[in-house]
């Protein structure tokens, strides 16, 4: 995929489906563009570049998950510590991250990232201000879950979830 | 009249699913929808139709999503649902991990979300 072409489909003239909803305001787009110049990957290969795109949207999505105010869920949801969002983007954009997670808040002042396959195997990492821990479920429903993950492992656990370690 | 000293096992409990958690591929809701640290708020049927339920919670929460869970698949679960009535809506009631531990452990919250029956979807 070209540059011009990531260039048009950020400024919608391309249709691609799953940015239809995420580049809406065109002053925006013209800022990301910005940024995109200096951090598209020089690759070919499909797979990197869908995991590019995401990485992009699950960026976009944990700078929103700022503007949560208290109450953001109907259930007295605490707001998400800056610290919290930043550990998470520090995360999702270190170029050792092969596989982009499924990010959603929580009402507990935490964030996680979930990965599952179609076989039932589940991997579910939820980032605290104090801690990370960790759920993993195989396609059997054995389960392990990690009270406190080193944040220097996690990038290691999720290629072992996706079986390339 | 609604029992405030327990719930029975047949009990419906009932809980909104913000937009935000919803998975469109798997239509089902993220785990952190039931994720709480001062225990996971819920609405039991209290012997009240559905219908009744689903028009409180449209009242209350327009376009979030909506799902239910039996009290006695909390139990089997290993979670412990207790009556929570508050001034304003005697049908509170909450999850909690166990009797002497408010918030519930990852595991128990993947099993919540694998039991649970979608009653609606949220409105994008």
């Amino acid at each position: 995929m070209s540059l011009q072409l990531v260039k048009e489909i950020y400024t919608n003239k391309c249709h691609y489906h799953s940015l239809e909803q995420l580049e809406r305001n065109n002053e925006i787009n013209q800022h990301r563009i910005k940024e995109l110049d200096h951090s598209i990957p020089n690759t070919n290969n499909e797979f990197d570049i869908n995991q590019y795109f995401r990485m992009v949207e699950n960026k976009r999505k944990l700078e929103d998950f700022r503007k949560l105010k208290k109450n953001w869920n109907g259930y007295s949801a605490e707001k998400i510590d800056d610290e919290i969002v930043d550990k998470c983007i520090k995360l999702i954009t270190d170029s050792r991250l092969r596989y982009q997670p499924y990010i959603y808040p929580t009402g507990r002042n935490s964030i996680q990232f979930e990965y599952e396959k179609s076989d039932g195997s589940y991997l579910e990492i939820e980032f605290f201000k104090d801690k990370i821990s960790l759920l993993y479920t195989d396609s059997f429903e054995f389960e392990t879950e990690i009270g406190n993950v080193n944040l220097d492992n996690i990038i290691d656990l999720i290629d072992r979830f996706h079986g390339k370690c | 009249m609604v029992n405030v000293e327990k719930i029975n096992d047949k009990e419906k409990l009932y809980r909104a699913i913000h937009p935000i958690f919803w998975k469109n591929d798997l239509n089902k809701p993220s785990t952190a929808a039931f994720k709480d640290s001062k225990g996971v708020s819920v609405d039991r049927d209290g012997g009240r139709e559905e219908k009744e339920v689903i028009a409180v919670f449209d009242k209350k929460k327009p376009n979030y999503g909506l799902a239910s869970i039996t009290a006695k698949s909390c139990r089997e679960i290993g979670t412990h649902p207790i009556p929570k009535p508050l001034d304003d809506n005697i049908y509170h009631a909450e999850i909690h991990d166990s009797e002497d531990k408010i918030r519930i452990s990852m595991s128990k919250l993947k099993k919540i979300i694998d039991s649970i029956y979608i009653v609606e979807e949220p409105n994008f």
